[in-house]
C-alpha cells in the first residue's frame, strides 16, 4: 500500500511539480492550499507524512500553527517544513514545534526524496519489532532501546526521534568522533549541517537541564561530535 | 581657518572705529583751530585799533622808521664776557655781512673772504658789538707801520680798535674837540685771532651813552688795502632795539598765554609784550590723555612747523597773515597784521606790523581728555565687539563641533548606522536658529540613512526569500522534466538550466548567510572553551579539506612559558570556526600556487586593550588588497581582490557550475560580525612580497603580496 504524503503549499506550481515528483515515486500525493483546508482533511484522515510550507495565503505563520495542531494530534507524524524562510529563528522553531526535518524550497528533488525516504525508514524502524531488548549504558547515561527512553543520572531525559538517534550513535562509541554524515546516517535522516548543530544543541540542554555540569557531548572542530569516555 | 578664527579676524576690522574716530577728531580739531585763528585775527585787529590811539607809540614807530639805516641790536639774556670767543652770540651765523665801500671803488670783496658783524644791547643799555672775519691774514698793530683796525664812528667823536697781538686789542677815541686820538677805557675790546681756521673774531663793548647816535662800522684791512663797510657806502646806522617804555601801556590789552609784538617798517621788533606758557609752563595733562594727544598730534595734526618768535627783521614778502606752529603738544596760534595810519590803498607801506601769538593749552587740554576719551571708547567698544564676536564665534563653534562629534559617534567602526546608536548618541537641537536647523536636517538624514541601510541589510534576505519559490519553480519542474525520459539534446539542455539554477539559489543562500547570521547573533550562547585545541583541531581539519594546499600552523604563548596551557576563551566555539572557514576559504582561494598559508596564533598580553588576547594571523601569498581598501574588504558585497592566474585557471577547470567558488564579497563580512560578537578586531594587511625561491609561476611574482588577515581576540576573564 503506497505511502500517503500530504503537500499543504500555496504556491500551485511548485505544490503540482512536487505531487507530480512524489507520485513518480509511487506516493500517493494529496494536496492543499490552505492551512483550514489541510486540518479539514487531517481531521478525516491523516497522511503517513506531512510537508508543510511556513506561509500559507495569508497566514505569514500559518505553517507552524498547522505543525503544532498536527504534532498534538498526531505525535509521531512525520513532518517536514518545506519553505522559502531559512532564517535561524524560523529553522529552530520549526524544529522545536516538533517537525522532523526543515527544507528550504531551493532544495532538489532528489535530496528531498532521500529525506523523505531515510523519514519513513526511520518510522519503518519505529514500528518494527525489536529482535531483542538492549540497555545501552555509559556513565550516568543509560538508554533503553526497546522503549526509547533515555536516563542520565536516573533523570528521564525527554528526546526526540531525531535526538534519540543522535545520542544512541555518540554513546554506543565512546571517544569516537562521529563526523555529520555518520549522524545522519544513525538517525536515519538527511539533515544540513545547521540543522545537525541545531539538534546537537538542543541535546545539551536537556541533558544540562536534567545536570548542570553535563557535558559529555564534545565538539571536534571541523570533524564532528564524540561523547566523552570519561563520562562511560 | 576655523570659524573662530575667521570671525576675529573679522572682528578686527572693528579696529578701523578708532580709526575713524581719530580722523572725525581731526576734522573738528581742524575746524575749531581755524576759528580760533579767525578769533585771533579780529583780536589782533582790535588791538591794532586800540594802539593806534596811543600817540606816542604811532610816533615813535614813524620816527624809528625814518630812522635808516639801522641796525637791530638784539637783546642779550646775560652779560656779554668781552674775550672774542663770541659764545654769547648764538644767533651769529651772518645774518649781517659787512659790505665793501673801498679806496679803489667797486671793487667786490674776494669771495674767499667773508666778514660778519652783529650787534646787542645789554639790560643796562650797554652796546656790544661782533666781528667775524676770515679768509684775511691779519696785520697787527706797530708803530709806524699799516695795521689792521676797527673803526667807528658818530658825528662827534670815533672809536679805533687795534690789536698789538693776536689775544687783545686796545681802543683809542678820537673827538671832533680833541683831534687826536686816545685810549679810551670807557669801552672794552678783544681782537682773538684764531690760527687754526685763520679768523678775526672781535667783541666791543661800547658805553649806553652812543645808544642814540647813528655810527658807522668799518674794518681797514691792511691786507686788502680798503676798508669793509657795515652800511652801504658806510652811511650812518641808526641803533634799533626793543624799547620797553611802551611794554605797560600795551599789556593791558592783551590776555593770558598771548604775546603781541610790534615791528617797524624796516621789519625791526620795537616792543614785546606777554609770554607764552612754552616748556614747563604747559598745563599738566593726565598721562593717559597725553600719550595719546601726543599720539595724534604727531600722526593726524601735527602743525608743519615748530614753533620760534618771528625773524628779525620780518620780511614782509614771506609773512604769512594767519599760521599754525607747533610747540611741543601745544599748537601756537599766529597772526600778523600790518599798521596803517589811515585807510590806505592795498599797496601802501604799512607803519610796522603787528604779531599776535596765542596759545591756548587749557582749551587744548581739555580738548584732548574730550577727545581721548572719544578714542579710548571707541577702541573699547572695538575689544568689546571683538571679544563678543570671538565668543560668539566659539560658542557656534562649539555647537558644530559638538553636531558634528555627535554624528561621528552615531557611525560605528565601519560606518554602519543604527537607530540604536542614533538615539544613543544624537539628540537633534531645539535650538531655532540655522545650526538647531541643520542638527534637526541632520538628524534626519541619519534616520533615514539607518533605515536605508538597515533596508540594504535586509534586502539581501528578503531578496532571497523572495526569489526562493520561483527557483524552486523552475528547479523542480527541470527535476520533473528531467524524469520524463528527455532525449541527449534535451536532457544537455535541461542539465544547464538545472545548474544555473543551482547556482543561482547557491548566491541566493550565501547572500542571506550574512543576514541570518547577524539575526541569530542575539540569541547565541556563550561557553567556555580551550581555543587552543580548537584551533589546532579546525587547523588539522583544513590540512585536510583543502590538500594539497599546505597550512603551516605555529602556536605559540607569549603570557606563559607553558606552551601546553590551555587558552580559555568565552565565545561561541561554532562562530569561530565559521569565521576560520571563511578566512581559510579565502586564504585557499587566492593562494598563489605552490606557495603555503601560514596559520598563526598566539596568546598575547595586548597593551593598547589592556588584556591579554588571542592573535590569529592568517597569511597567504597572492594578489595584493587594493590600496586603502583594507578595511572595507569587511563590508558586505565587497570583493576587492582579484585571483591569481593560477586561481582564476583553477575556477576555469571546475567541473560545473555549482562547484565554481562564489564572490559576493560576504565571507569577510561575516568574520567581522563574529569578530564583533566577540569584542574583537579584524584587519587585513598587504605586504610586497619577494621570494627569489619562488618560481612556480613567475609572471605571477610582480603581482604577488603577503596578504594577512589579523584577528585579535580579547580574553575576558
Amino acid at each position: 500500500m503506497p505511502k500517503r504524503i500530504a503537500i499543504v503549499e500555496d504556491e500551485i506550481a511548485i505544490a503540482q511539480n512536487y505531487c507530480d515528483a512524489l507520485a513518480r515515486h509511487g506516493y500517493e500525493v494529496s494536496h492543499y492550499c490552505s492551512r483550514p483546508e489541510a486540518m479539514k482533511a487531517f481531521a478525516v484522515r491523516l497522511p503517513d507524512l506531512a510537508i508543510i510550507d511556513v506561509g500559507l495565503g495569508d497566514e505569514a505563520e500559518g505553517g507552524f500553527d498547522l505543525c503544532r495542531d498536527l504534532r498534538v494530534k498526531a505525535p509521531i507524524l512525520p513532518i517536514i517544513f518545506l519553505t522559502a524562510r531559512d532564517t535561524e529563528l524560523d529553522r529552530v522553531l520549526g524544529l522545536r514545534l516538533g517537525a522532523d526535518d526543515y527544507l528550504t524550497k531551493d532544495i532538489s528533488q532528489v535530496h528531498m526524496l532521500a529525506r523523505i525516504t531515510a523519514l519513513f525508514r526511520r518510522v519503518d524502524a519505529l514500528s518494527a519489532p525489536q529482535q531483542k531488548s538492549e540497555l545501552v549504558a555509559c556513565g550516568p547515561l543509560q538508554i533503553d532501546t526497546q522503549t526509547l527512553r533515555v536516563n542520565w543520572a536516573l533523570h528521564p531525559i525527554e528526546l526526540t526521534i531525531t535526538e534519540y538517534w543522535i545520542v544512541l550513535a555518540l554513546a554506543s562509541r565512546p571517544g569516537h568522533v562521529k563526523n555529520r554524515q555518520q549522524l545522519m546516517d544513525a538517525a536515519n535522516v538527511v539533515l544540513d549541517d545547521n540543522t545537525i548543530t541545531s539538534h546537537i544543541k538542543r541535546i545539551r540542554k536537556k541533558f544540562k537541564a536534567a545536570d548542570g555540569a553535563f557535558d559529555a557531548i564534545q565538539t571536534a572542530y571541523g570533524m564532528g561530535y564524540r561523547w566523552l569516555p570519561s563520562h562511560s | 581657518m576655523s570659524l573662530k578664527r575667521q570671525l576675529f579676524l573679522l572682528g578686527l576690522l572693528t579696529l578701523v572705529l578708532p580709526w575713524l574716530a581719530l580722523r572725525y577728531m581731526a576734522q573738528v580739531d581742524s575746524t575749531l583751530r581755524q576759528m580760533r585763528l579767525v578769533n585771533l585775527q579780529e583780536l589782533t585787529e582790535n588791538t591794532r585799533r586800540l594802539l593806534l590811539q596811543n600817540q606816542a607809540l604811532t610816533q615813535r614807530l614813524q620816527a624809528r622808521n625814518l630812522s635808516v639805516p639801522a641796525t637791530f641790536a638784539a637783546p642779550v639774556v646775560a652779560d656779554v664776557l668781552v674775550d672774542g670767543y663770541l659764545t654769547e652770540w648764538p644767533a651769529f651765523n651772518g645774518r649781517c655781512v659787512l659790505s665793501v665801500c673801498q679806496a679803489r671803488r667797486f671793487m667786490a670783496l674776494p669771495t674767499s673772504i667773508q666778514a660778519q658783524w652783529l650787534s646787542a644791547k645789554g639790560a643796562d643799555d650797554t652796546l656790544y658789538l661782533a666781528f667775524r672775519l676770515t679768509g684775511l691774514t691779519p696785520v697787527l698793530y706797530q708803530p709806524q707801520a699799516v695795521s689792521d683796525a676797527v673803526i667807528l664812528r658818530f658825528d662827534d667823536e670815533q672809536f679805533k680798535l687795534q690789536a698789538a697781538r693776536s689775544g687783545g686789542g686796545f681802543v683809542q677815541r678820537k673827538t671832533a674837540g680833541q683831534g687826536r686820538w686816545q685810549r679810551d677805557y670807557a669801552s672794552e675790546a678783544f681782537w682773538r685771532i684764531d690760527n687754526n681756521s685763520e679768523a678775526i673774531a672781535i667783541e666791543w663793548r661800547l658805553p649806553a651813552r652812543l645808544k642814540n647816535k647813528p655810527f658807522s662800522l668799518a674794518f681797514a684791512s691792511a691786507q686788502l688795502g680798503y676798508s669793509l663797510f657795515a652800511s652801504v657806502n658806510n652811511q650812518p646806522m641808526y641803533w634799533a632795539f626793543y624799547e620797553s617804555s611802551y611794554a605797560d601801556s600795551i599789556a593791558p590789552l592783551l590776555g593770558p598765554e598771548q604775546r603781541l609784538m610790534v615791528f617797524d617798517a624796516r621789519g625791526y621788533p620795537l616792543v614785546e609784550v606777554g609770554a607764552l606758557a612754552l616748556g614747563y609752563g604747559l598745563p599738566t595733562l593726565g598721562v593717559g590723555h597725553s600719550w595719546l594727544m601726543r599720539w595724534y598730534l604727531y600722526f593726524f595734526n601735527k602743525p608743519a612747523q615748530h614753533y620760534q618768535k618771528p625773524s628779525v627783521p620780518l620780511a614782509e614778502g614771506t609773512v604769512e597773515r594767519q599760521q599754525w606752529l607747533f610747540n611741543r603738544i601745544a599748537p601756537v596760534a599766529r597772526v600778523t597784521v600790518p599798521i596803517f595810519t589811515a585807510p590806505t590803498n592795498a599797496h601802501a607801506q604799512p607803519m610796522g606790523w603787528l604779531v599776535m601769538d596765542r596759545q591756548e593749552s587749557r582749551f587744548d587740554a581739555m580738548l584732548a581728555e574730550v577727545y581721548s576719551e572719544f578714542v579710548l571708547l571707541c577702541i573699547a567698544f572695538a575689544v568689546v565687539v571683538v571679544l563678543v564676536l570671538v565668543g560668539f564665534a566659539s560658542l557656534h563653534s562649539w555647537r558644530i563641533r559638538r553636531l558634528a562629534s555627535s554624528a561621528q559617534r552615531t557611525l560605528g567602526e565601519q560606518g554602519e548606522l543604527s537607530a540604536q546608536l542614533i538615539a544613543q548618541n544624537f539628540k537633534a537641537s531645539k535650538s531655532p536658529d540655522e545650526i538647531g536647523q541643520l542638527s534637526r536636517s541632520l538628524s534626519v538624514l541619519l534616520m533615514r540613512l539607518s533605515r536605508q541601510q538597515a533596508y540594504l541589510r535586509n534586502l539581501a534576505g528578503k531578496l532571497s526569500h523572495e526569489l526562493r519559490t520561483p527557483i524552486a519553480v523552475i528547479q523542480s519542474s527541470l527535476d520533473n522534466l528531467d524524469a520524463q525520459g528527455l532525449d541527449q539534446n534535451q536532457a544537455k539542455y535541461v542539465k544547464r538550466a538545472g545548474e544555473g539554477a543551482k547556482r543561482l539559489s547557491r548566491t541566493l543562500n550565501a547572500m542571506s548567510a550574512a543576514n541570518a547570521l547577524e539575526q541569530s547573533l542575539s540569541t547565541v550562547e556563550r561557553e567556555r572553551f580551550d581555543l587552543r585545541a580548537l584551533l589546532g583541531d579546525i587547523v588539522a581539519a583544513y590540512q585536510g579539506v583543502y590538500a594539497p594546499q599546505v597550512i603551516v600552523i605555529k602556536r605559540y604563548d607569549e603570557v606563559t612559558a607553558e606552551h601546553s596551557e590551555p587558552w580559555l576563551f568565552e565565545g561561541a566555539p561554532e562562530l569561530l570556526v565559521q569565521m576560520f572557514d571563511k578566512l581559510i576559504e579565502n586564504a585557499c582561494q587566492f593562494a598563489a600556487h605552490n606557495t603555503p598559508i601560514h596559520f598563526e596564533c598566539a596568546r598575547v598580553f595586548d597593551t593598547r586593550q589592556g588584556c591579554e588576547c588571542i592573535r590569529v594571523s592568517i597569511c597567504n601569498v597572492g594578489p595584493a588588497l587594493p590600496k586603502g581598501m583594507e578595511q572595507q574588504v569587511f563590508d558586505s558585497m565587497v570583493s576587492v581582490r582579484a585571483p591569481t592566474p593560477s586561481t582564476r585557471e583553477r575556477e576555469r577547470h571546475s567541473k560545473s557550475e555549482t562547484a565554481k567558488p562564489l564572490h559576493l564579497g560576504l565571507g569577510l563580512y561575516v568574520a567581522r560580525l563574529i569578530c564583533a560578537f566577540h569584542q574583537g578586531s579584524i584587519r587585513a594587511l598587504s605586504e610586497p612580497y619577494h621570494d627569489d625561491s619562488h618560481n612556480g609561476l613567475p609572471h605571477e611574482s610582480n603581482i604577488l603580496a603577503k596578504v594577512t588577515f589579523e584577528i585579535l581576540l580579547p580574553i575576558t576573564r
